[in-house]
């Protein structure tokens, strides 16, 4: 009988020391080095075919975009906040075919990997200013395209969540 | 006291052999020394003797100095083609490859910016991106950034690799 509650007590020990461990470590992960915004845009010349699904874009990124591409409409698809450590990667889909890993390499820069239905497709390393937007972008059928944009935000907004 | 060196340089200034900095330094000395002036003067007279009073007699031409001469105009005539100096020429041929490239872009930019030419990638500027590792075949990335919007851009021609849609 002593034998099973020494047992017991020692199953308990080993538990919470883990669950210790385990809850050490989340709080490590959520001191981000950065915080990256992914934005998935879909730029149309025409109206907004799914208004409750497609936001219309931030007037600051939008204009950006119009003032280089040919598009005239720009509507968010999906957004994603990413808390970085250096030297960590995270993976993220962003659409059902879409998936990125980020990589925060230190000073503003950024590697990408774009994968497409599951294949890897490209890796850019891009050094991103304070006030400045990385794009990975390409044609969509019926002359639109689509745009990942890549920023850092401010430290206060320190959470990997999926807004939509 | 002029010595032979100076000597030598100041027959070089006459002679019109110097370079700009040597005919700086000559026109310094001759500034600043009544002897090498004097030299100067002396050399320039002599010179200038023996130009007006050299005998005009020309040597009958033989064979192999009307060949050096055929030959000397021909290539002075080939170069009098180009007003350019040789030493700006791979200058110039360098800027206008790169005036003609850059010239090829932005017509191809321009032309894709069009509604007209609505299949192809629109960009306005060209710029080289940070990095890029395609790994899909027949993938082919165009990167531009804007500086006036602060914009970096990987442009993916998706109808040429198998890049799926992020939208869809």
């Amino acid at each position: 009988m002593n034998i099973i509650k020494s047992m017991n007590a020692l199953l308990i020990l080993v538990v919470a020391v883990l669950f210790s461990q385990h809850a050490v470590s989340l709080n490590a992960d959520e001191a981000y080095d950065v915080n990256v915004r992914v934005q998935l845009i879909w730029g149309t010349n025409g109206e907004n075919p799914y208004p409750d699904k497609l936001k219309e874009l931030e007037d600051k990124l939008k204009d950006k975009l119009k003032s280089v591409f040919k598009w005239k409409n720009y509507f968010e698809v999906s957004r994603h906040d990413i808390g970085l450590k250096k030297d960590r990667t995270k993976r993220i889909r962003i659409s059902r075919k879409c998936e990125l890993e980020l990589t925060f390499t230190g000073d503003s820069n950024l590697e990408i990997k774009l994968f497409g239905e599951g294949k890897f497709v490209n890796k850019v390393r891009q050094s991103i200013a304070p006030d400045e937007h990385a794009i990975i972008a390409g044609d969509d059928k019926n002359d639109t395209a689509w745009f990942i944009a890549f920023s850092f935000q401010p430290p206060e907004k320190e959470k990997d969540n999926k807004t939509r | 006291m002029i010595d032979e060196r100076k000597e030598l340089k100041i027959q070089a200034y006459l002679d019109g052999e110097l370079t700009i900095f040597g005919r700086y330094k000559v026109n310094r000395l001759l500034a600043h020394n009544a002897e090498a002036r004097r030299l100067h003067a002396e050399l320039n007279s002599i010179q200038e003797l023996l130009h007006h009073n050299e005998l005009d007699h020309p040597l009958p031409e033989d064979k192999e100095s009307f060949r050096t001469r055929i030959t000397h105009q021909l290539r002075v005539e080939g170069e009098g083609t180009s007003r350019v100096p040789n030493r700006i020429r791979p200058v110039l041929k360098w800027v206008a490859a790169s005036a003609a490239t850059a010239l090829i872009i932005f017509a191809g930019v321009y032309s894709l910016m069009s509604p007209e030419n609505s299949n192809q990638t629109p960009a306005h500027v060209l710029l080289g991106g940070e990095s890029i590792e395609p790994e899909a075949a027949n993938a082919s990335f165009i990167t531009f950034k804007s500086e006036s919007a602060k914009l970096s851009v990987v442009w993916v021609d998706t109808k040429s690799s198998p890049v799926a849609s992020p939208i869809n």
